[in-house]
């Protein structure tokens, strides 16, 4: 567990650099952003995982403290990737005035009004912006707490299923 | 086989970067960056311009006046939002780039002026108006500012004469600056003229417009009123 923790937090580094990088120069994905890197830094873990033949199957309590750590350092890095795009490195004091309402992030996305799904985009800043951050955090905190964790202790799905076991007691294949 | 494996690989990297490659440039049009970093510029959302062409300049591929104009666009945010350091990089950039353009000279002497670097100043201004206004008699309203600023900069060397020179050269190509008559009235105290200080500030305040000048209006009316005072018979 400790391990499938630590390459998570170097996964969840890496893409959270990327996102940031992406997010200075096209803007800020509303929602989409928290869904695919969430699935992305999930996919890569699981693929380690599969890869090292290791087997877990966390408790609730340990997952939701797993995803949190791993939406921290996402973050961490995000900050960190938006400052090496920017061209003077000042990350901060450039979320720091989005915060405050004194300048506005370029941001995007698609919502669903009175039964019809539009897109809008804009830019946004102070509390709105930290509105539309918090729901992107929390679908991604929700994706990376209820990621697939690889159990090898179960059996492959082929050879416990029905079909397959009927089709191998039975080599015509159940027909008449 | 693996050998087979690898090339399939190193294509398929190479496949994706080209395509994301494209994508970026499609998306990122230089010469579109660059007006909207202006637009955003007039709207003082100086991180947005600062943000747009700095993307101009990097995926862009602009080239002579167009990579100018990004420079001096992302210059001028940076000035606005003091950060003089970085303007000023971008502006030896233009300069270097583009030696016989004005602008480059007249926004590298601001950023100079406002670090209170006077000689540095000066001799930028200088540049700018001598090709701009070779013949010191153009029309052009414009210059207008920029025979204000180097009266400043004669101003922040006690040169008063030379000063006032450029205060009344600037008055002369538009003479609704309050900025001007505001440092001019600085001038006449000097010279202990103090009517004509007094008259200059009355004038300032009177046309003073927040929308341009960054000076908050009340220090104006604090000056005018100690004019005042010491003014009195």
């Amino acid at each position: 567990m400790y391990e499938a923790f630590l390459v998570g937090i170097v996964i969840s580094a890496l893409v959270g650099l990327a996102t940031g990088w992406v997010r200075y120069w096209m803007g800020f994905f509303v929602l989409f952003q928290g869904v695919i890197a969430s699935l992305l830094i999930a996919w890569l873990v699981g693929k380690y995982l599969k890869r090292s033949a290791a087997s877990l199957n966390p408790s609730n309590g340990t997952a939701l403290l797993v995803a949190l750590a791993w939406l921290v350092a996402f973050w961490a890095a995000q900050i960190y990737g938006l400052g090496l795009a920017q061209p003077w490195f000042g990350p901060l004091g450039y979320f720091g005035r989005i915060l405050q309402g004194d300048a506005r992030e370029t941001s995007f996305g698609l919502a669903a009004t009175a039964g019809w799904a539009r897109g809008f985009h804009g830019g946004f800043g102070g509390v709105f912006w930290v509105i539309l951050n918090v729901i992107d955090s929390a679908i991604m905190y929700l994706f990376l707490f209820r990621m697939p964790w690889p159990d090898l202790t179960r059996a492959p799905s082929g050879d416990a299923s029905g079909e397959t076991t009927a089709n191998a007691e039975d080599p015509a294949g159940g027909g008449s | 086989m693996r050998l087979l494996r690898l090339i399939q690989r190193v294509v398929l990297i190479a496949v994706a970067i080209g395509v994301i490659g494209g994508a970026v440039a499609w998306i990122f049009g230089g010469a579109n960056d660059v007006k909207a970093a202006w637009d955003v510029l007039e709207a003082r959302e100086y991180d947005q311009a600062i943000r747009l062409a700095t993307r101009a300049i990097r995926f862009g591929h602009l080239t002579g006046e167009d990579l100018s104009s990004a420079f001096e666009c992302r210059a001028t945010a940076s000035m606005r939002t003091d950060q003089l350091g970085h303007a000023l990089e971008d502006l030896d950039r233009i300069v270097t780039m583009r030696p016989d353009y004005a602008g480059g000279y007249f926004l590298r002497g601001e950023v100079r002026l406002r670090q209170k670097d006077y000689d540095q100043a000066l001799s930028d201004l200088d540049q700018g108006i001598k090709i701009a206004d070779p013949d010191g008699k153009g029309p052009n309203r414009f210059l207008a500012k920029r025979y204000a600023h180097r009266g400043v900069a004669w101003l922040g060397k006690k040169d008063v004469d030379h000063a006032l020179a450029d205060f009344n050269r600037s008055l002369d190509l538009n003479p609704k600056a309050a900025e001007t008559y505001y440092f001019r009235s600085f001038v006449f105290e000097r010279q202990k003229l103090l009517p004509q200080a007094l008259a200059d500030m009355e004038t300032a305040v009177k046309i003073y417009d927040r929308n341009i000048f960054a000076m908050p209006r009340g220090d104006w009316l604090y000056r005018l009123e100690q004019l005042r005072q010491r003014a009195k018979p």
